[in-house]
């Protein structure tokens, strides 16, 4: 049984912090894990809960995390804080590896403990024995519960274990990795100032009327041992980065973009000259949109996907549905398992996607051609090591899932993804040059008795603005970027035949419903058939009439 | 569940971990505020259907936090920020957009939300900020005016009271202060940190206790008021808390909570070490003897409130029906609308507000303020004189015969103001000792044939509820009760009681008062949010209370014990 870390971060390994580590970081974080390791032991060896087993699993996480946020609008701040906040995450198992508390029920969380304790900011080793005896109280509890009444389930049913779908603990290789972050003086005047500057572009664009820039820094250390003896210190930092703008026409349809930068040190970010030349040029975008031509009726047909829209194809077919790249620990019931398992299980060894296509994890590759993999991690939330260059589609077979410690169905094995897909690679046998592929897009849409074609080159499914849909001439190539459009969600069965694909290879971040990012080493384009596309229509209720005009016209 | 309240309920709590703010003292605000108001109104006022009144209130906060438990530092931190609310008015004084639509208007005016702003003065940022305020707060006063005249013209029933203005008439005020010395950032952050750290780590040395906070809360605040009408007032307010929060687990797995607050207008008015810990040592005492005390029973009949206790009673039964604006609201109950020169409670009582004083018997209590949320000056204003009801609280919602506010329109920051109450004091004229009020509950036990009377001693807080469609009811949520027994047996504490009833039924039954006075401090909720407030009372003899079982929460012993039990040297 676990109980959720509140606060699910991104893991990155920035070379800028993770240097040897200074005497007074080794003794301060020692105090953590002795502290960890301690209560953990204690556990071990002393509690019992009557009537019950003990454990057999412990696990403990400490997030030791420093947060800097800026926020400004028109060159002015709004807020600036720092502040420091410690998260725990306890897992604790009983009965084994083969049959726990975790193994016949979907539901892993714990009861909540109205009297919980926090873990101190201070590296205070009593305190933290308390933050963690105070979680590890209510989840024994719950865990011990749980496998006798599973027990029961088992008894009752008089059935074998194997006849049951049921959830197993992996077992895995014992690691020590301590890494301490550097300490960090983050220079909050420069990024304070960073993002006025950026806020301040909007000034010149008075017909927007609402618009911010906000920066949040995230950075330190976290923490992980279990019982097992695994110890692992690893650092941490995510830079997050968002451009928002907000207009309304006269009718009163809104307009609104945002762009969102990742990066992986604050200093990885764009200059400030570059990022406001990035800001000033989707605000002249916003102001013009409205003039824009709009798809006025349902298309479907062949679209052209280009830069971050391609990565987004691959994230929406690979992550967004049940049938899933990363293995579902939900476990089918006894029903649908006799009615024959329609699952990602069943199509291991089947062909899953275009037979041009390979998929490859490679979760601990850091960077691609100088460009930084901001999903990257060496090392998972379960401490375990994530397996090299993982191929889960071959040739458009799948191979694998990604996979956590909860093993639910036959042949799995944990490979050490239990932080999410990390960095992904695409790969094609026959890949073609952009300009190739917008030919073959006009010559499909051609064909299939199209009065124009589309090309999508950001669909926002991660809150990075606006979707990018052009209408492509068919006669002059020429394109022209739509007002209000939406392509269809281009699931699975959009890859099943892919009748092109971009020669170049690109790097995409990502964000996932999870929180993490992901990076995705992809084509620099993708050719899909088949696919909808409908206008996108934002219900508005009134006209914006201005009985006031603005400052900035004034 | 604090905040469930606001809406319908209207509770007074100590305050735990509401937020409180300070400030950034720089004038060129309220430069920025004039200009934009008086282009706006110029503009609005050539508009089809003009505005007659805008203004604008800003609150410049800044707030530090520290958060211990168990003898840890857990939170920490501080902010600043900047929340512009504005009122935008259409029609007249007599029928504006907020006039009343009925009983399904269950609220007057909405208003629209607040709306941060930089807190650096950056000119442009701040006048785009107040723009986009007024214009939204406009359009929402074109759609109140239009539908309170449809309401206006569908209404059939004929009008019987005299017709009161939607808004009263106020001579315009200016009032300034100069702005303060930054607290916040000069706020001695480490020394705090050891106090409470020290302070919460008496908690180490009962094992059995399940909760052990000590929390400092520091605010700084500058407060900004300009009207169309020419007032304008600029204040600073500063409030530090420190609460103490500590449970214990009873045999039964009953968790039972006790808790401590302090207020000062800054941290070096907070009592000396020796006197916190010897209270927090007080309160586990307390938590000890509550943990083997036994579960009560519903009861009804006499008991005691004690000081503090009876000041929530008076706020809750009383001070909640006495707000003004609620008497013209068709769906409030009007326990009190017309009762003006009727005596309501006995003659022996005097009840008044005053939001001028800073403390009560030299301690320091936090209702106060120069200038109300509206910009009204703060009077202390009789509500009862010698039993009889004289007058309302009254904010700038005007009512029969009571055309003007008397500066007790109260808001917390980023929500609109209406009447509130600020430092509650209840008087006697006829105190009588502790000795004679526990004969008083005795004679009345055996007269009603009770084997013991109840004491409450301290509380938490309450809550009631005034309007129509739901039972007029209060909830006091106490601490620490004991039983009086008629037999002579020492006073026995009990545990898991609230006090409930109904407020008419109640003012009847007091009896007498005690020639002693204390003072609740904690902060009241309701529609307009949470607001600093004080209610001081002798304490009471009421002849019947009810009491219901208060909801339990239940947890289980630990299998190990508490890491570090015993503070480490």
């Amino acid at each position: 049984m676990r109980i959720l870390r509140v606060i699910r971060s991104v893991v990155l390994f920035a070379g800028w912090i993770v240097v040897a580590q200074p005497l007074c970081a080794q003794e301060r974080e020692s105090v953590i894990l002795k502290a960890m390791k301690d209560e953990m032991k204690r556990t071990m060896t002393d509690a019992k809960y009557e009537g019950h087993d003990k454990p057999f699993y412990i696990s403990y996480g400490i997030n030791d995390r420093h947060v800097f946020t800026a926020h400004a609008t028109l060159g002015a701040l709004i807020r600036s804080d720092a502040f420091q906040t410690r998260n725990k995450s306890v897992r604790l198992l009983v009965g084994n590896y083969t049959f726990n508390d975790e193994s016949l029920d979907n539901n892993l969380t714990s009861p909540p403990n109205a009297n919980d304790l926090s873990v101190p900011l201070d590296d205070d080793y009593y305190g933290i024995r308390r933050a963690l005896w105070a979680s590890t109280d209510v989840v024994y509890k719950g865990a011990a519960q749980k496998y006798k009444k599973h027990q029961l389930t088992l008894k009752e049913e008089n059935k074998k274990l194997e006849d049951l779908p049921h959830r197993e603990f992996a077992s895995v290789p014992v690691v020590t990795k301590i890494n301490f972050a550097r300490p960090i003086n983050l220079d909050q005047e420069r990024w304070n100032n960073y993002v006025k500057e950026l806020s301040a572009v909007f000034k010149s664009y008075p017909d927007i009327e609402g618009s911010a820039a906000a920066l949040t820094i995230t950075y330190g250390d976290e923490y992980f041992v279990n019982s097992e003896g695994t110890t692992i210190v690893k650092p941490f930092t995510t830079v997050y980065l968002q451009c928002g703008a907000f207009m309304e026409t006269e009718k009163g349809e809104p307009f609104f973009d945002n762009l969102v930068r990742y990066a992986r040190t604050p200093e990885e970010l764009p200059s400030l000259a570059d990022m406001k030349a990035e800001v000033e040029k989707m605000a002249r975008k916003l102001t013009t949109a409205k003039n824009n031509v709009a798809l006025e009726e349902e298309y479907n047909g062949p679209v052209l996907f280009l830069g971050p829209a391609v990565a987004e194809v691959f994230s929406n077919a690979f992550f967004s549905y049940r049938d899933n790249l990363v293995a579902s620990n939900t476990l089918s019931s006894t029903m649908d398992r006799s009615e024959g398992s329609s699952g990602m299980d069943a199509k291991i060894g089947k062909l899953f996607i275009d037979n041009t296509l390979t998929v490859t994890a490679r979760t601990s590759l850091q960077k691609f051609n100088n460009i930084s993999l901001l999903g990257s991690y060496d090392i998972d939330d379960e401490g375990v090591v994530p397996q090299e260059n993982l191929v889960l589609v071959e040739k458009g077979i799948l191979k694998n899932q990604l996979n956590d410690r909860s093993l639910t169905k036959t042949g799995q094995v944990a490979n050490g993804h239990a932080s999410g897909p990390g960095v992904l690679e695409i790969s094609t046998s026959n890949g073609q040059t952009t300009q190739a592929l917008k030919q073959a897009l006009i010559d499909a849409a051609k064909k299939d008795g199209l009065e124009f074609a589309i090309i999508a080159r950001k669909m926002s499914s991660g809150g990075d603005g606006v979707p990018e849909i052009y209408k492509v001439n068919l006669e002059t190539g020429k394109e022209e970027l739509l007002r209000s459009a939406r392509l269809g969600s281009g699931g699975l069965k959009n890859l099943k035949r892919v009748p092109a694909v971009g020669r170049e290879k690109q790097v995409v971040n990502l964000p996932t419903s999870g929180g993490n990012l992901v990076s995705f080493i992809v084509p620099d384009a993708l050719l899909l058939d088949n696919m909808d596309a409908a206008p996108l229509r934002i219900p508005y209720q009134e006209e914006n009439k201005i009985y006031i005009s603005s400052p900035l016209k004034n | 569940m604090l905040f469930g309240y606001i809406k319908r309920r209207l509770g007074v709590f100590l305050l735990f971990m509401l937020p409180a703010f300070t400030v950034r003292a720089q004038d060129s605000l309220i430069t920025v505020l004039e200009a934009e108001m008086a282009r706006s109104f110029t503009e609005l006022k050539k508009a089809t259907v003009p505005a007659y009144y805008i203004d604008y209130r800003v609150d410049d906060l800044a707030n530090l936090h520290l958060n211990t438990s168990f003898g840890s530092l857990v939170r920490a931190g501080s902010d600043k920020s900047r929340v512009l609310v504005s009122r935008v008015k259409v029609g007249s004084y007599e029928f504006d957009n907020t006039h009343p639509q009925g009983p399904d208007d269950f609220e007057l005016h909405e208003g629209s939300d607040p709306t941060e702003l930089p807190y650096e003065n950056e000119k442009m940022a701040l006048r785009m900020g107040i723009w986009v305020t007024t214009q939204n707060e406009y359009k929402q006063a074109l759609r109140g005016f239009k539908a309170a005249r449809q309401a206006r013209e569908r209404t059939t029933t004929p009008v019987t009271a005299t017709p009161t203005n939607d808004f009263s008439k106020e001579t315009p005020t200016r009032y300034y202060e100069p702005p303060q010395a930054d607290l916040i950032t000069t706020f001695d952050n480490g020394t705090w940190k050891e106090k409470l750290k020290k302070y919460s780590a008496l908690f180490l040395k009962n094992g059995d206790l399940v909760e052990g906070d000590v929390s400092l809360q520091f605010s700084q605040e500058r407060k900004y008021f300009i009207t169309t009408e020419q007032t304008q007032v600029v204040q600073n307010n500063t409030s530090a808390y420190i609460h103490v929060n500590g449970s214990i687990r009873a045999s039964d797995g009953d968790v039972i909570p006790l808790h401590l607050s302090y207020y000062a207008v800054t941290p070096d008015g907070f009592p000396a070490d020796e006197k916190i810990m010897g209270d927090i040592e007080k309160m586990i005492a307390s938590l000890e003897k509550l943990k083997t005390a036994p579960l009560a029973e519903p009861y009804s009949g006499p008991a005691i409130l004690l000081a503090p206790a009876a000041g929530v009673f008076f706020h809750e039964i009383f001070g909640h029906r006495v707000e003004g604006h609620r008497m013209k609201k068709e769906y409030d109950g009007h326990t009190f609308k017309a009762k003006i020169g009727e005596y309501v409670l006995p003659k022996t009582l005097q009840v008044y507000f005053d939001p001028t004083l800073t403390a009560i018997d030299g301690k320091p209590i936090n209702g106060g303020y120069k200038y109300d949320d509206e910009g009204i000056k703060g009077e202390r204003v009789t509500v009862v004189d010698k039993g009889m009801l004289k007058t309302f609280l009254m904010s700038r919602t005007p009512l029969e015969n009571l055309a003007r506010s008397n500066g007790h329109g109260r808001a917390s920051i980023g929500m609109e103001p209406v009447s509130r109450q600020s430092n509650l004091i209840v008087e006697t004229s006829k105190g009588v000792s502790m000795e004679d009020l526990r004969k008083m509950l005795l004679k009345e036990c055996k007269r009603q044939g009770k084997p013991y009377g109840y004491l409450f001693r301290d509380v938490v807080g309450g809550f009631t509820v005034t309007d129509r469609y739901n039972p007029n009811a209060f909830n006091i949520f106490p601490t620490m009760v004991y039983r009086i027994y008629v037999d002579g047996r020492a006073d026995e504490l009990v545990r898991g009681v609230d006090l409930i009833g109904t407020p008419l039924a109640m003012f009847a039954e007091i009896q007498a008062t005690g020639n002693d006075r204390d003072t609740f401090i904690g902060f009241c909720g309701a529609e307009s949010g949470y607001v600093p407030v004080s209610a001081a009372s002798p304490s009471l003899f009421v002849r019947r209370i009810e009491t219901q079982k208060k909801p339990r929460q239940h947890q289980e012993a630990t299998l190990l014990s508490r890491p570090g039990s015993q503070p480490q040297p």
